[in-house]
């Protein structure tokens, strides 16, 4: 076909096509233009869909990252505490593999009822802090008592007796404080599993033993055993008893009854001889109720 | 890279809207994906009268074509015709500037701008310029350029139009939320569909007959010579019939397409024809004989028009590939004989081209809007030699588009 030249000057070109809104516009055309604008709004709306897929993506797959690398394995930081004398150092040295272990893979429930397992350990609190952090609480028995044990190999062992009746073996117990225990005499223990039965109705035991530190201080330093031979918890048909022998009297006798009364009469008692100085008591028997029995050298 | 644009070529006539979708790329392929077509109300003559009606045809055409393809049109190529358009012959003429006596690209520009310089009277504008030749000292050359020469003259064929009619076709696109990227008159878009390189080489008259109008484009040496509107066509006979048999609008068509024929013959006379043909009870019969007479009447007169419009140029010694009949009205029978026996050339009926598969489409008519298309590849590829100067459309410019 022959070249066909457009100029702009008197061309139809110069024609403004801009009257989309006149009276030209049909149903169908309006129709046509929502569809276009529906569909790039949807365009619009699947592209920010996404970019913010890629970018939550991009998130979750850092902290993911995170995660993964930072608590290596081998790494958990043990915060151990205790209300009594058991140190972080007892802890690694009984649980040597919780400090080398994932965190992710310490199963807090069982480390706290092995944390209990041990007599010493009233009750333990175990938490996990992420990311490697361990914290150990433990609530610890208070000796009361010391008690000479000799195991099936003939071996003699040194327990300790807690207020509650708990027979443990106690660790890291300064010497002092162990040797300051009165030992125990003419008590029946029991094993059980591995330790022993926890024995029940020392609590007058325990009373008169508190009542001396209490009021008597330098006598109760120098008693040495508690001789529970006659010592019966189930009373009613039966003196109960409880002996204690010290450095300067061989034998002190309480009754489990009245055991404040027994105390302070103790006191007088001694007060008395001291101020007559009638000399050093042999035994003094406080079992009778108002009255005692002293004997001397 | 190479890209592809989705090209719709509209042909708002006087009986129908014709949409078709192609995918163009890079201006070296073709590919037809989609298809509209509606009944056109509101147009006479190849004119609108109605705007609202023929926006509401031409939209639902342009959507059935749209769904059809599964995608939008990009660029739109419209097709004009109608009475108002005109053309004439204007020559732009230019002394050769250079001490050598060479012609040169300036030379020809200025020949050219001389040539359109011609004032339109107000409300008209400039459809095309179509250049027909170069005539250097005299003499008719294919291409001036370097050849030595005293006076150059450039032979242009202008077609105008009146411009509140091109603002309505534009409007109706417009409506549908599209630009009109180029707007080819009717006559051309038909004439470089259905006639061969070598017969407009050799000179060819190309007539389309429509419902309303008839469109002509005649080429010689491969240049457009001249092109019109002729402001009769099949409608005419529609409404000849309907007056001369006492019948509806309506039965008169259905009896034209049915039984029509351009020449008379002698079984006419005793033929009779049913007017609905449905073996309907009361349905009349009428005379084949009246029927092909006022319809022989009626092309004649059209060819007649036709050859007192083309003078001496519609002659057998300047038109060696005679006539090429296209549009709905050549389908009449014996059309192809009147027109001999009336102009005196020879005459074929439009062929599509074999590039041209889908049956439907190598209906006449059709032969407008695929000869859109054929110009809308036509001006991608020197589009893309002149570097693309031809305004494009942004990615930001189509997203502000969706909001009017």
């Amino acid at each position: 076909m022959a070249r066909s030249d457009k100029q702009s000057g008197g061309s139809w070109r110069g024609i403004q096509q801009k009257n989309k809104r006149g009276k030209a516009t049909t149903k169908v055309a309006r129709q046509r233009k929502l569809i276009l604008l529906l569909r790039s709004a949807f365009l619009l709306l699947l592209l920010v869909a996404i970019v913010t897929g890629v970018v939550a993506i991009k998130y979750f797959s850092s902290v993911a990252e995170t995660v993964a690398v930072e608590p290596s394995p081998g790494k958990t930081e043990v915060d151990f505490t205790s209300n009594g004398v058991l140190s972080g150092k007892w802890f690694s040295t009984n649980f040597p593999d919780v400090a080398r272990s994932d965190i992710r893979d310490i199963d807090v429930g069982s480390l706290k009822g092995e944390l209990e397992e041990f007599g010493q350990v009233v009750q333990a609190t175990v938490t996990v802090s992420l990311p490697s952090l361990l914290k150990v609480y433990v609530e610890e028995r208070e000796p009361m008592l010391r008690i000479r044990f000799r195991n099936a190999q003939g071996q003699a062992e040194t327990l300790l007796v807690a207020r509650d009746g708990v027979i443990y073996s106690g660790s890291q117990y300064p010497q002092e404080t162990l040797l300051g225990l009165p030992g125990v005499a003419g008590l029946r223990i029991r094993k059980s599993g591995s330790g022993f039965e926890r024995i029940s109705g020392l609590e007058p035991v325990a009373h008169l033993l508190d009542l001396a530190k209490d009021r008597l201080p330098a006598l109760f330093g120098h008693w040495r055993v508690i001789d529970l031979t006659d010592w019966n918890p189930d009373a009613e048909y039966r003196p109960s008893l409880i002996r204690v022998s010290s450095t300067h009297i061989e034998e002190i006798t309480f009754s489990i009854y009245g055991l404040e009364e027994q105390v302070e009469q103790l006191g007088g008692i001694l007060q008395h001889v001291d101020r007559y100085q009638l000399g050093q008591p042999k035994s003094i028997d406080l079992s009778f109720g108002e009255e005692a029995v002293i004997r001397y050298n | 890279m190479s890209r592809s644009k989705i090209v719709g070529a509209i042909e708002i006539g006087t009986s129908k809207v014709v949409v078709l979708v192609a995918e163009m790329a890079d201006g070296r392929s073709m590919n037809i994906i989609g298809r509209g077509q509606s009944t056109t109300a509101g147009m006479k003559k190849g004119e609108i009268v109605d705007i609202r009606s023929v926006s509401d045809c031409a939209h639902a055409a342009i959507m059935a074509a749209e769904r059809d393809a599964g995608k939008e049109i990009e660029h739109v190529y419209l097709s004009l015709s109608g009475s108002h358009l005109w053309g004439f012959r204007n020559a732009g003429a230019t002394a050769i500037t250079g001490t050598d006596g060479i012609v040169s690209g300036t030379d020809i520009l200025r020949a050219a701008e001389n040539a359109k310089s011609r004032g339109l009277e107000p409300g008209e504008v400039y459809i095309h310029h179509i250049r027909s030749g170069f005539i250097l000292d005299g003499k008719l050359v294919e291409n001036p350029v370097a050849r030595e020469g005293s006076h150059l003259e450039v032979q242009y064929w202008h077609v105008a139009a009146d411009e509140q009619k091109v603002k309505d076709q534009i409007m109706v696109v417009n409506g549908f939320g599209l630009d009109v990227n180029d707007i080819v008159i009717s006559s051309l878009a038909t004439g470089s569909l259905v006639a061969t390189e070598e017969e407009k080489r050799q000179g060819v008259l190309v007539v389309d007959i429509g419902k309303g109008v008839t469109d002509y484009v005649l080429y010689k040496g491969r240049r457009v010579v001249q092109t019109g509107v002729i402001p009769v066509g099949g409608d005419h006979i529609t409404n000849d019939l309907g007056l001369g048999l006492r019948v509806k609008s309506k039965l008169a068509e259905s009896l034209k397409k049915r039984s029509a024929c351009a020449m008379v013959q002698k079984e006419d006379r005793t033929k009779k024809v049913p007017l609905v043909g449905d073996l309907s009870i009361g349905d009349s019969f009428h005379s084949q004989l009246t029927i092909n007479k006022i319809t022989h009447a009626r092309l004649e007169e059209l060819f007649i028009i036709l050859k007192n419009r083309m003078g001496s140029a519609l002659t057998r010694q300047n038109l060696p590939c005679g006539m090429i009949l296209t549009g709905g009205v050549s389908r009449t029978p014996m059309i192809q004989e009147l027109a001999e026996v009336t102009l005196d050339v020879p005459v074929a009926l439009a062929q599509s081209p074999d590039w041209v598969r889908n049956s439907e489409l190598q209906e006449p008519e059709y032969a407008t809007v695929l000869g859109l298309l054929y110009n809308a590849l036509h001006d991608q590829k020197e589009s893309r030699s002149d570097d693309g100067n031809a305004p494009r459309k942004t990615w930001f410019k189509k997203v502000t588009g969706l909001f009017g």
